[in-house]
């Protein structure tokens, strides 16, 4: 069964965003809830509706995606009629709720649907007691972490009756369609990631408070320094809901050989009783004040300023975590014992759901990885940390360790062993051409060029854009079909390098260094834009600034769906120069659309790159025209590279025809005119400064094609002259220098 | 000199731009409705083929309001192929223009028997145009030419010291005046309901019905100042002009009857007013809501009538800040300014509102025996002003 219609049981707000994810992937989803007053039946599933297609605020990628959305309730729209092949269930945790929603489903159910309960907490066993022996084996449990859209992990749990079909069927569809990443869980309470993430979290605050160390101080040691979210604990407590953990917790003591693992803590005791629960009540551990966070203080019961925690660990830290891993084993000091035995302590409690939660410790790894956003799942960790010294001290200091621990005597993984279930893009690669400092170019299903780009930070550098050209060199000659331009990590690129260009301005060398690499950057990319066989490029994550313009002028892009692209030079006083605002005008100019629309969409363009918009989606990116519609956005953003060598060997094997050179009429000095009234108009009216407006104004200079008269033909090339010029003169230009400086020291745009 | 003499006027209700009233209608269909509705008014021996030419005002005369929209409206009025038509720009006293370009035709016998009016679609044509443009020479002189409305309205707040209170109090007032008015039926003489399209839909797609439409409908009887104190200002970052302090976008369509001495006699038309005289001016384009209180004095100069000769008086509200600035600047005596409201409550429909504030000045008077002396002005973008007086003919 091919899964393409779904029915969400649930209008809350994590079955809403379900049901936003569902209809982001392309199914057809009804989202219902109980039933209100007869003259608003709809009521409760409604709002969920509204608020999914919130005008402002979508949750869809695109509006138009709510055509696959309707609503409705328990009582009339339970039809069975519907064809839908899946009903996700997210109502209220309660068993008699659960059981009375699930009890009308199934009346009307088809034979083959399946079922699937999102619970954190309820065991799947209890719930399933209202199917007959049939429907038993469509059900388990599917537990989304929120926000869906953004975490990766989806909890599958499947119990006694679960068929290995169902579980294949949901497996695959949760990875292929929606893009996450599974983890078989056992039935067992709060499932893997809550039972091992509460834990630690649970364990630290019971140590902190027993060895004194404040909220502060515990949040600066238990954060980033040991992969874990910047938050630290307490930090990620407020966001997830004291209440929420303080129910796993409780739950979890009910069951005798957990309760020594889970302990009652005095501060989040006080703060239940102030109904304090963090975030969603503006109030937990942390508060926000009117500039910074204040922290509460146990001791007058009330929110201060936190000092600024000073332990002789943190000065050993850096942002290499094996390093950091073995400063903590090596400690002495009282501060970095305790992070000591809270890695310990997690990697025991892990040790111990080996298979109890989890059959394979993988799974577990996986969960606090895709779940809990840690860097390293715990027995990555471990092993980082250095398995035997690691067994040896545990066993020394705890007693006996579980028995598939003791037996074993190699690491957990090698060298190559990676969590992730994809197939890696070695899978592909038959031979390697180079490996450079910033590209390594290899060879994939015998004819493809495969490109990655490596460079540090994934910047776009001058060697990268030799490298391209010289790719496209071979792509061209040689008897390649095709070629795929990729990068790993979170991001694609997030653009050129600020410390050279700020160096640059130092250095006085700005036409002598920028203007040739300019020149090789429009080179390199122009290659890639007009390349005479088909060249697709896989983004995922950001791509700014350069590595915007360079999936700009990829003539074919496949995109996963959370791609946020932007050209962002403004915000350090420039202008986008390589070729960014060329192939932005050639786009808009190169319409057969009336001159009025050509203006109105440039205004757009214009506008977006002066405040250096960027998208919040690879939809999202398609409105602001970087992307265009034939590229292909894929919601699965780890298949990128195997796809983007499909649809290149697809298009290799299609009649490519390359992109044409095209000349087009510039919209010259009377749109300049205009852009230049509209920005007057927002300097006067103090909605940009001075230097906004001059920036901005080179950005109109350049896509007007300056200010030539009307019905003057131009192209592409001509107007990366003027990108060039406006660029250097910016770069020299103080006020540039200092908008740069102050990003690159606080990482946020100067507004001077 | 031939005296010229206004015999019949009216004007559509105004209707809110984008999604009001007139959302599914044409500007030549409305404005031919109203004119066809005024031409009736008029008493005696009047018949439409006498009219010689149609002149109506539009500020932005083109697409559905281009082709020279008078001519189409002439025909679909139900005039004879003999009744020539043009259109008129002066932005925003376009309406008013066409009233004095008619009048002074008649007055200096070029003619016997005209229609003027204004029509303004705001839903059909946006503000700037379809394809806005800019003189880049004017640009680079910073003279202003390319300001928005609103950041001119925040200019002249400044250099006329009005406050943001000033504003929003002027502003309640204006629809607290305009409510009174439209709930005892103060604009029923006035108003020519036209009938418009009204679409809704069914599961068979769209259902289109013929309504009437002769309410005004942008007054907001709850505008209340602890309201429009909250609301934010849009074209200044910390100024004070708010979307409420200003005239919304509308709708809307206006004419009036010209006829000279000799025809008024000749036809046994019952005259209403006499044309007295009207003045444009220019000013800084930065400023371009003071422009009435300079083409006031010059209007008044003009006539040899002074301010206080003016029995009443309406001053389109642009904007909050100009109207203040003008009353101010220009002394007029505020319980004979907008007594009915104005154009914040009541929408200003740019080509047209110079005609539909005619209308609602004459149809005012009729109601005050004692007034004699009446004046329609407004500011007019890019930097002019215009005033127009009228003598109301009593038996």
């Amino acid at each position: 069964m091919t899964i393409r219609k779904a029915t969400v049981l649930g209008a809350g707000v994590m079955g809403s965003q379900i049901a936003a994810l569902l209809v982001n992937a392309g199914l057809r989803v009804k989202i219902l809830d109980i039933a209100g007053d007869r003259d608003e039946p709809n009521e409760i599933s409604k709002k969920a509706y509204d608020t999914i297609t919130d005008k402002k605020r979508p949750q869809l990628f695109d509006l138009s995606f709510a055509s696959n959305l309707t609503y409705g309730n328990f009582e009339e729209d339970l039809t069975g009629d519907d064809g839908t092949d899946i009903y996700i269930e997210a109502v209220k945790e309660d068993l008699g709720i659960k059981h009375e929603v699930w009890d009308k489903v199934r009346r009307t159910a088809g034979d083959r649907t399946l079922f699937a309960t999102n619970t954190s907490g309820i065991p799947i066993a209890s719930i399933s007691k209202v199917f007959d022996d049939s429907e038993k084996k469509r059900f388990f449990g599917m537990h989304f972490f929120n926000p869906p859209r953004i975490m990766k992990l989806v909890e599958v749990i499947p119990y006694a009756n679960t068929s290995s079909d169902a579980l294949e069927e949901v497996q695959l569809f949760l990875e292929d369609v929606l893009g996450k990443g599974v983890v078989i869980a056992n039935d067992v309470p709060a499932f893997v990631a809550n039972r091992i993430g509460t834990q630690t979290m649970n364990d630290i605050m019971f140590r902190a408070e027993q060895q004194g160390f404040s909220i502060a101080e515990t949040d600066a040691l238990t954060g980033r320094n040991i992969g874990r979210p910047g938050t630290g604990t307490y930090g990620l407590v407020d966001l997830v809901g004291l209440d929420i953990a303080v129910t796993v917790i409780r739950g979890l003591q009910q069951i005798p050989e957990e309760k020594q693992f889970f302990h009652d803590t005095k501060i989040a005791g006080t703060l239940m009783e102030k109904g304090a629960f963090g975030k969603k009540k503006k109030q937990g551990f942390y508060k926000k004040g009117k500039e910074d966070y204040l922290v509460f203080d146990p001791e007058s019961n009330d929110y201060i300023t936190p000092d600024q925690p000073e332990f002789h660990i943190l000065g050993k830290f850096g942002r290499d975590l094996g390093a950091n891993l073995d400063a903590v084993f090596n400690a002495e000091d009282e501060a970095g014992r305790f992070l000591w035995e809270t890695l310990r302590n997690n990697f025991y409690y892990s040790a111990l759901n080996v298979p109890k939660a989890a059959s394979d410790y993988a799974d577990i790894d996986r969960a606090m990885v895709w779940g809990f956003n840690w860097k390293k799942g715990p027995f990555q960790l471990w092993d980082m940390m250095g398995f035997e010294r690691v067994k040896e001290r545990m066993e020394n200091e705890l007693g006996e360790l579980p028995g598939w621990i003791k037996k074993r005597d190699t690491p957990f993984y090698s060298e190559s062993d990676s969590i992730e279930r994809v197939t890696p893009v070695s899978e592909f690669t038959d031979s390697e051409i180079w490996n450079r400092e910033d590209s390594l170019l290899s060879v994939a299903h015998s004819d493809q060029l495969l490109l990655k780009l490596q460079s540090r930070n994934n910047i776009i550098s001058d060697d990268f854009a030799g490298d391209l050209i010289e790719s496209i060199d071979l792509l061209e000659n040689e008897d390649y079909s095709s070629m795929v331009i990729y990068a790993e990590g979170r991001h694609f690129s997030v653009g050129a390098d600020l410390y050279l260009m700020k160096k640059m301005h130092e250095d006085n060398r700005v036409e002598e260094i920028v203007g040739p690499a300019i020149d090789k950057l429009h080179e390199s990319f122009n290659r890639l834009k007009y390349a005479l066989k088909p060249v697709v490029t896989a983004v995922y994550g950001k791509s700014l600034g350069g590595g915007c313009e360079l999936v700009l002028h990829s003539p074919i892009v496949v995109a996963a769906s959370e791609t946020y692209m932007g050209l962002v030079e403004a915000g350090v006083g420039l202008v986008p120069s390589g070729g960014g605002l060329a192939e932005m005008a050639d786009r808009i100019l190169s319409t057969g659309h009336m001159q009025n629309d050509k203006q109105k969409t440039m205004t757009e363009v214009m506008t977006n790159i002066a405040f250096a918009k960027v998208s919040t989606n690879a939809h999202e990116a398609l409105k602001y025209k970087y992307l265009r519609n034939t590229d292909t956005i894929i919601l699965n953003a780890e298949k990128r590279v195997e796809i983007a060598l499909e649809r290149a060997r697809y298009e290799s094997e299609t009649n490519y025809i390359p992109k044409p050179k095209v000349n087009y009429t510039a919209l010259g000095r009377d749109y300049k005119a205009l852009a230049k009234g509209q920005l007057d108009a927002q300097r006067t009216g103090n909605f940009i400064s001075d230097y906004d407006y001059e920036v901005t104004l080179d950005v109109a200079h350049v896509l007007s094609g300056g200010e030539l008269p009307r019905n003057t033909i131009i192209n592409q090339g001509y107007i990366q002259k003027l990108e060039k010029e406006r660029f250097l003169t910016l770069l020299q230009n103080d006020k540039t220098y200092n908008r740069i400086k102050h990003m690159l020291e606080t990482g946020k745009p100067l507004r001077n | 000199m031939e005296d010229a003499y206004i015999v019949a006027y009216g004007r559509s209700a105004a209707g809110k731009a984008k999604g009001g009233a007139m959302a599914h209608e044409r500007p030549d269909e409305v404005a031919a409705q109203v004119l066809k509705g005024v031409m009736n008014r008029v008493d005696g021996g009047f018949q439409p083929a006498m009219v010689e030419d149609v002149i109506v005002g539009n500020a932005f005369p083109e697409s559905l309001q281009g082709q020279n929209i008078a001519r189409t409206i002439s025909m679909l009025a139900g005039m004879p192929e003999s009744v020539p038509g043009q259109t008129v720009n002066r932005f925003c006293s376009s309406g008013l223009q066409t009233i004095a370009i008619a009048a002074n035709q008649i007055r200096s016998r070029q003619a016997d028997i005209l229609a003027a009016g204004g029509v303004e679609l705001m839903s059909a044509v946006p503000m700037g145009g379809n394809e806005p443009t800019n003189s880049p020479v004017l640009q680079d002189e910073d003279t202003g030419v390319s300001y928005p409305m609103g950041l001119t309205a925040e200019m002249v707040a400044e250099e006329y010291s009005v406050s943001r209170k000033d504003q929003d109090s002027y502003s309640v007032q204006s629809h607290q005046r305009a409510i009174k008015a439209r709930d005892s039926g103060r604009f029923d003489d006035e108003i020519i309901p036209i009938d418009v399209n009204s679409v809704s839909y069914d599961e068979n797609g769209p259902v289109v019905t013929k309504e009437s439409f002769r309410t005004d409908e942008l007054i907001r009887p709850d505008t209340n100042l602890e309201t429009l104190e909250e609301l934010p200002t849009i074209f200044k970052a910390g100024g004070t002009v708010t979307a409420a302090s200003s005239a919304p976008l509308t709708d809307g369509t206006g004419f009036v009857i010209l006829m000279s001495g000799n025809k008024v006699k000749e036809l046994g038309v019952t005259p209403i007013a006499r044309f007295v005289g009207y003045k444009a001016v220019g000013v800084d384009p930065k400023l371009m809501g003071i422009g009435p209180a300079y083409a006031i004095p010059e209007v008044l100069e003009l006539t040899g009538l002074g301010v206080e000769d003016m029995d009443l008086i309406e001053l389109n509200e642009a904007f909050a800040s100009q109207t203040v600035a003008t009353i101010r600047e220009a002394g007029l005596d505020t319980e004979k300014t907008n007594v009915n409201g104005g154009a914040i409550a009541l929408g200003h429909p740019l080509g047209a509102s110079g005609a539909m504030l005619t209308a609602r000045l004459l149809a005012e008077m009729k109601k005050r025996p004692a007034s004699k002396y009446g004046m329609v002005t407004m500011c007019v973008g890019v930097g002019m002003g215009a005033a127009g007086v009228f003598e109301f003919i009593r038996d």
